[in-house]
């Protein structure tokens, strides 16, 4: 939920005072001032400090039990020793770790396995490129022999800068990520570069990272120790960077994503380049998963790894930039896009969002993002995100640290839009436009979200803190007063560090169990911790870099809620072998020694077979997609409209008793016939209907047409390639002479951009429909639909008199043709593009538009589907309609819908599309003010200044007049829902559960797979070509969803059952239902996938 | 010089009789002349808006030409000495003459406001000016006139805003929008921006004067290839090799011309942004330069504006449709690709494509009309950019600043010679035809 209170600004100066805050006794966490902790550590506290601030390092440095805190300072660092009761005291001066300028990341470990955890400081500010010349002026910052620099612990708080432990780095150093990556038991290093040594800008992203690649010298490294203390620069090998060395990566994280046992590397680039997702394939060799993580953050941050929703997989969180609220949204320079020209001659991906993501693993590295569905994809500039249980619930909660300075340097219309008489402004007066004394501050609370379990998440950060605004960068959690509970040390730039004093284990009882994991002859770092409770299990892994340039405690914290006893405990030893602890003893520390002879091998994991789908290669289509890119010739429309297919159809097209399938193909591809000439066996035909490949294939339907007693196949035109009355917008039928020929026939009359086909029977008579999807280039004004009958030899047009309701009736995407009011007769149900789903009853010679259930009407949605089954095996038909989803940040309600306009409104004869939503209860348009001015004559100079327009609703930019005699729809939900049938004729109206949310759902197969009486549901989706400001729809990894007696779903995990259907699935179906199921699911542009419904 | 000197004696005695028409509607103690600079001071006005608002050199075009072509009109349906624009202009209405009582360079000042108006972003700042123009007036006329003359000045800027308003402008909005084609030697986007190509279907907007716009477009005849010794590759490499040989003369003078109205400097996540003139508002900043110094008539005045507008507005749209038509690849592109990676120019690259150059093309056109009207050899003194730091230039003629222009363009590493060389004598073609047509 989040909170209506966007944000809290103060205007601070540099050297604020933090005091002794009272009344904190209703918040969570306690904020500590200096004075009370001894913790007066200041970062930025110098004119010319860096932008990203310094991180926090936790370890326990003189082995008293209590936890010590090392903070980076722009030039003097603060080594805090921890006196217990939240008092600690400053040992830098007699440590022997020196001052330095340009310090970022700190990562705490044990490098040389003495016991005493070590300090590596990282130097990222430390180059002559131009950022840091207008930041530090003139100012040349020392070279040192080195940018990554290891003091070993000495003890009694002394370190030594390592002779033995060296790297030469001469690049800056971001974040330090630690390993063992070739699991030859000796520490390895993977240190994140930012380097900027040319004119950083928006640009092309492809085009970007070729050019970059050549120009600059910045990169990301990996180092392996191959004997003690001996590393070896291992990038090229590695196969870390492919293409060229070239990152601007700030943080990263080293995780076992797929639980191979091996650790893997995710880095975060800010700008252009994308992340990288490098997968360990052994040996310290890298596969660069990046392609198939379709959608990232633009300016990806900081980056933590945990199992957030307790299913022993690790998920992740990379920040990003994106602000709060509209007015922020449409002003603030850097809520911008990806560059318009990706909507470019290779029809590429929305790649990189400006916003926040967060990566649910679902196992086979296929993540889920949900940041938008969650609502936490917005926390403005942010830098570390920490995944820990602070409430101890069981359910670690997300902590993100933010803040800028001059947030307002990033709108339009800034002061910092120089005019012409400054702008020659001498390089060295402008570091103080930036940093200057005199400029406005502008702060922002950092954020708590508190995870309620099931993925559900509530913005906390007012009640679990006093929302003072605070500047924070490097964060890391500890238990530094030893009661259970995790505190959290935030480093804040140019203002004074703090400790947030968490009060859980005081005010809740909640139990706990801490866990530490050593070992002597391997590094144990990325082993795994399992509990396991209630059928509840939670996972842990040894991990202590995260976040952002930061290091927290190495313990294991588990939340254990009201939970007060743990079955059972396993490590799994990030060297292969595995402890088990039987009831082990709650709310302590627990230290695991790994030992041989509590150590053993694991036993290999039999996959349980039994509910596991096969794949079957019976039919393997590859659809082809024609590029044509909606866009170009309309920037505001909300999605790409010419992809829709391909549609297939099912039927005895050959005469041999067998079930043939007919799949359309786009346009410049032939529909293709799958002739199945014995049980489950296919021939493939794209020869037959190669003539017409030109139209873009809609529906497909196969029937006899002529009623000659052969079937036939008629194949709608849809698509949007070409203006309205075009002649790729026939349709056409092939009949059959029953002996393999088909002849080929226009239906004369008129063209449409069509949907999907059905046919019905009414009175004795077959009719033909066909269901308008859009009208070409005229988005979203409603097509016609049509309905013919076959006779004497040729489609006559009968819509008027059969079901003149239907003619305008809306943008169709489906239509299921059913007995809705149990008399025997067919009806329709209609789902569309902002359309409420439409009923029309056959009343024996008509079709009449008559509400059914009187409540659908007011679900409009951007409904793509509707299918039937019996999922509560009452007899009674159920249905499903396949809607967007929730996982957007344009979110609909009946009091809030979501809102489309068309009018010519500048009055240059072409339709204008203006999408909306509500913010805060006003409607604002979707797009973006830079695509408005593109598009719409007047904008540029009405609105030359944004934050102009971003303060106008709908009804204030547009004359309230013209609105009025637009075209209008809206769409009150988006959820994806099913009508359960609860007898006599009476349905229960209900949202699907979560996880069919996470994307849009193109199309629904419904078959009892486990044989109980209840009809199961697949559910698939995606959509890869929506508009800039959406991104990319890629959450289905293919779900099923198993039937109950009381109408209840639960879940079947593509993880669990083997059924993935990734890509872009458009439409599926059960083949051979009564004989061999399959279930085929076509994708668009991409290699159809076929599994065996009934194993055995 | 102005042909009003050498009229016919019928003429002379007409232009006498106008004028004694306009002064019987001052009061008795008006000021002569008070008004001789306001329409200098609404072209300035308009070059410090363009700056702040970083207006592109092709929208400037439009901008500067009707509000100058309306207060011109205004006098010319009135004023025997100048010619009316109906008939020369392409579908140009027909004005009626202002009844009597009717101070004709109240009305053009009242038109040049209101069809400004429909143009300018910064309405409030177009007010005060007009405000303060208008008092003037309100002192120096009787109140009938005053009112008559608001009237007459309100009527011929609606006809023309409305003629103004046909000319396809935005209509251009509903146009596909322009994708780079991704064919070899094809504009492709420019770092450091890498912007979306400006104005693509300027082209297909409504030309003033000019009936066959394919006379007047010149082809780029150079195959693009690769190879080294390929003309295509010599001609890029002429631009590459030329830039580490500039004098500090060439610099400045690329500098002095880049008239850059809207360039953002990212140093990491801050932008500075810069905005500044363009080439036409540059140009007209000459011309207020000029004519303070020569303290023309108001007739004379607005004939200057309005002419060089036509001749910049024709210009710009033949340079426009050219670039488009033949998408050519910018120089910084090219070398990137074959040459040097680590290449920069000059200047930065603006977005669109390379042949012909626009402010080549422009400053020739505008070049011709204004020696036409003021004399070959006319020097002056330039300081538009003086306050910027970049000093003031000297040139003997308009002529040849027009030429030091195009190849301000070659120093700056934006284009080719070929597209500054074939962008003057665009230029110098419509010029000369302006002139022709219009009978200056």
């Amino acid at each position: 939920m989040r909170s209506l209170s966007l944000f809290i600004v103060f205007v601070l100066f540099a050297s604020c005072r933090l005091k002794n805050y009272p009344n904190q006794d209703k918040y969570l966490f306690k904020l500590l001032s200096g004075p009370e902790t001894g913790i007066e550590h200041v970062f930025g506290s110098l004119p010319h400090s860096s932008i990203e601030g310094g991180g926090v390092g936790v370890g326990d440095f003189d082995l008293d039990g209590n936890l010590d805190v090392f903070l980076i300072g722009d030039s003097i660092h603060g080594l805090y020793k921890n006196m217990g009761a939240m008092k600690f005291e400053n040992r830098i001066d007699d440590s022997g770790i020196p001052s330095m300028r340009g310090a970022g990341a700190v990562t705490i470990y044990d490098i040389n396995k003495d016991n005493l955890p070590d300090i590596i400081i990282g130097r990222r500010n430390v180059s002559n490129n131009p950022l840091q010349k207008i930041i530090n002026g003139n100012l040349e910052l020392e070279k040192l022999p080195s940018n990554l620099i290891i003091y070993l612990n000495q003890g009694n708080f002394e370190f030594k800068e390592s002779k033995k432990y060296q790297i030469k780095i001469d690049e800056p150093v971001g974040g330090i990520g630690i390993g063992d990556f070739d699991n030859n038991g000796l520490l390895d290093f993977v240190v994140s570069s930012w380097n900027v040594t040319v004119d950083m800008f928006d640009g092309v992203m492809l085009d970007f990272e070729r050019d970059f690649a050549k120009k600059s010298n910045c990169s990301t490294q990996i180092y392996l120790q191959t004997s003690p203390g001996v590393f070896l620069e291992n990038c090229k090998t590695s196969n870390l960077t492919p293409g060229g060395r070239v990152q601007t990566s700030f943080s990263n994280i080293t995780t076992d994503l797929n639980h191979d046992g091996k650790t893997d590397i995710v880095l975060t680039n800010d700008f252009d380049f994308p992340d990288r997702w490098y997968l360990n394939k052994g040996d310290a060799i890298f596969e660069d998963h990046q392609p198939n993580i379709l959608t990232m953050p633009f300016f990806s941050m900081g980056v933590d790894a945990a199992d957030i929703n307790n299913d022993a997989l690790l998920d992740l969180f990379i920040t990003d930039m994106r602000p709060e609220g509209y007015f922020r949204q449409k002003t603030v320079k850097y809520d911008k896009f990806f560059n318009w020209n990706s909507l470019d001659s290779k029809g590429d991906l929305n790649k990189q969002q400006v916003r926040n993501h967060f990566y649910v693993n679902r196992g086979n590295m296929e993540f889920t993002e949900i940041a938008e569905m969650v609502e936490m994809d917005a926390s403005e500039w942010s830098w570390s995100v920490l995944l820990a249980d602070f409430d101890n619930n069981e359910y670690k909660d997300v902590f993100i640290s933010n803040g800028y300075f001059m947030q307002s340097l990033m709108r339009h219309d800034s002061p910092f839009y120089i005019d012409s008489m400054s702008s020659f402004i001498e390089p060295d007066k402008r570091a103080q436009y930036f940093f200057g004394d005199t400029v406005t501050k502008e702060y922002y609370k950092n954020y708590f979200f508190s995870n309620q379990g099931d993925l559900k998440f509530e913005d906390s950060s007012q009640n679990w803190f006093m929302a003072k605004a605070l500047n924070t960068r490097g964060a890391a959690y500890a238990d530094l007063d030893n009661d259970g509970d995790l505190d959290l040390i935030l480093n804040n730039a140019k203002q004074k560090s703090c400790i947030l004093q968490n009060t859980s284990t005081e005010k809740t009882a909640a139990n706990y169990l801490r866990v530490l994991l050593r070992a002597d002859s391997f590094e144990p770092i990325h082993s795994k911790c399992y509990i396991y409770y209630n059928d509840k299990i939670q996972l842990n892994e040894y991990n202590p870099v995260r976040g952002f340039y930061s290091s927290s405690e190495p313990f294991l914290h588990f939340g254990l809620g009201s939970q007060n006893k743990i079955d059972s405990l396993v490590v799994e030893w990030s060297n292969g072998l595995r402890s088990k602890i039987i009831s082990p003893q709650i709310n302590q520390v627990l230290t695991i020694d790994f030992n041989l002879n509590n150590a053993e091998k694991p036993a290999i994991k039999k996959t349980d077979k039994s509910t596991l789908f096969v794949k079957n290669l019976a039919i393997d289509y590859k659809h082809h997609e024609n590029y044509y890119n909606d866009f170009k010739q309309n920037l505001l429309l909300p999605q790409n409209l010419s992809r829709f297919g391909p549609d297939l159809a099912l039927g005895d097209l050959s005469g041999n008793g067998f079930e043939d399938v007919v799949i359309g193909g786009s346009m410049g591809y032939p529909a293709t016939v799958y002739y199945q000439y014995s049980v489950g066996l296919y021939s493939i035909d794209s020869n037959c209907f190669e003539a017409e490949k030109g139209i873009e294939d809609a529906g497909v339907i196969i029937y006899d047409i002529n009623e000659d007693g052969y079937n036939d196949v008629f194949i709608a035109a849809g698509g949007n390639e070409k203006p309205e009355h075009d002649s790729v917008y026939y349709h056409r039928y092939y009949l059959s002479d029953g002996a393999g020929k088909f002849t080929r026939h226009f239906v004369p009359s008129f063209t449409s951009s069509a949907s999907v086909v059905r046919k019905i029977k009414i009175a004795d008579k077959t009719y033909l429909l066909i269901a308008g999807r859009i009208r070409p280039w005229l988005y979203p004004l409603s097509p016609k639909s049509y309905i013919l009958e076959f006779q004497n030899g040729k489609f006559i047009d009968k819509t008027s008199q059969i079901a003149p309701g239907l003619k305008n009736i809306g943008m169709v995407t489906d239509v299921l043709c059913t007995d809705l009011n149990q008399d025997n007769k067919e009806d329709l149900i209609l789902v569309g593009d902002y359309m409420s789903p439409t009923t029309f009853l056959n009343s024996g010679m008509f079709l009449e538009k008559v509400e059914w259930l009187s409540d659908l009407k007011e679900y409009s949605g951007l409904w793509n589907c509707i299918e039937e089954g019996d999922f509560n095996g009452d007899g009674m038909p159920d249905f499903i309609l396949g809607n967007l989803g929730e996982n957007t940040r344009y979110k609909a309600s009946f009091t809030y819908p979501l809102k489309i306009y068309a009018n010519d409104f500048d009055d240059n004869g072409s339709l204008d599309v203006i999408t909306g939503y509500y913010d805060s209860e006003k409607l604002y348009p979707i797009k973006h003010l830079n695509t408005l001015k593109s598009r719409i004559n007047g904008f540029s100079k009405t609105y030359y200044k944004t934050d102009v327009f971003a303060q106008k609703t709908i009804h204030e930019i547009f004359p309230p007049h013209m609105l009025a005699q637009s075209f209008q729809a809206e769409a009150k939900i988006t959820s994806s829902i099913c009508l359960i049938s609860e007898g006599d004729g009476a349905y229960a109206i209900k949202k699907l559960p979560f996880w069919a949310q996470v994307s849009n759902i193109t199309d629904v197969a419904a078959y009892d797979i486990n044989n109980d009486g209840f009809d199961d549901l697949v559910l698939a989706g995606n959509y890869y070509h929506s508009e800039i400001e959406r991104g990319v729809y890629n959450g289905h990894k293919g779900l099923i969803l198993m039937g109950s007696k009381t109408g209840a779903f639960s879940y079947l995990f593509p993880k669990d059952s083997g059924m993935w259907l990734l890509g872009e699935v458009r439409k599926m179906a059960v083949l051979n239902r009564e004989t061999k199921p399959l279930l085929l699911a076509l994708k668009n542009n991409d290699r159809s996938v076929c599994f065996n419904l009934k194993n055995k | 010089m102005f042909h009003s000197i050498n009229q016919p004696t019928i003429k002379a005695w007409l232009a006498i009789f106008l004028l004694l028409k306009m002064v019987a509607c001052n009061q008795p103690n008006s000021k002569a002349n008070f008004d001789q600079n306001f329409l200098i001071d609404w072209n300035n006005l308009s070059i410090e808006t363009m700056k702040t608002d970083g207006i592109n050199p092709v929208l400037a075009t439009r901008i500067y030409l009707y509000p100058n072509v309306a207060a011109y009109e205004v006098l010319a349906v009135n004023t025997s000495s100048l010619n009316t624009l109906f008939g020369k202009l392409i579908d140009f209405p027909e004005i009626a003459e202002a009844e009597s009582e009717v101070n004709v360079h109240f009305s053009s000042i009242v038109a040049y406001y209101l069809v400004m108006k429909k143009l300018n972003y910064r309405e409030d700042v177009l007010k005060d000016l007009f405000s303060i123009q208008a008092e003037a007036y309100q002192n120096n006329l009787t109140t009938d006139c005053y009112h008559k003359s608001l009237s007459y000045g309100e009527k011929v800027a609606s006809l023309i805003w409305s003629w103004a308003n046909n000319d396809q402008y935005k209509e251009t909005k509903a146009k596909p929008y322009y994708l780079s084609s991704g064919l070899p030697g094809s504009w492709k986007p420019t770092p450091p921006e890498y912007r979306p190509a400006l104005e693509p279907h300027w082209g297909t907007l409504r030309l003033l004067t000019i009936t066959h716009l394919d006379s007047f477009s010149i082809p780029f005849e150079i195959p693009y290839s690769e190879e080294v010794n390929s003309p295509f590759y010599q001609l890029a490499k002429e631009v590459y090799d030329s830039s580490f040989l500039l004098t500090e003369n060439q610099k400045s003078c690329a500098l002095f011309w880049d008239d850059n109205p809207d360039l953002n400097n990212f140093q990491g996540h801050i932008p500075i942004s810069r905005r500044h003139i363009n080439p036409t508002a540059h140009w007209m900043s000459i011309i207020g330069q000029v004519l303070r110094k020569e303290s023309l008539s108001v007739e004379s005045t607005a004939e200057l504006y309005a002419m060089v507008s036509i001749a910049f507005f024709d210009a710009n749209l033949v340079c426009w449709e050219n670039k488009y038509r033949y998408d050519l690849i910018r120089p910084v592109t090219y070398i990137q690709e074959q040459i040097d990676p680590y290449w920069k120019p000059l200047l930065v690259t603006p977005p669109f494509p390379e042949h012909t150059s626009g402010h080549s093309a422009c400053s020739a056109a505008a070049a011709v009309v204004l020696t036409h009207l003021l004399g070959d050899n006319y020097s002056f003194t330039d300081s538009t950019h003086y306050d910027f730091g970049l000093g003031v230039r000297s040139f003997n003629s308009f002529e040849d600043a027009a030429w030091e222009v195009s190849f301000s363009r070659f120093y700056g590493g934006i284009h080719y010679l070929t597209g500054v060389q074939k962008g003057s004598e665009q230029g110098f073609k419509v010029g000369d035809y302006i002139v022709k047509h219009m009978k200056l």
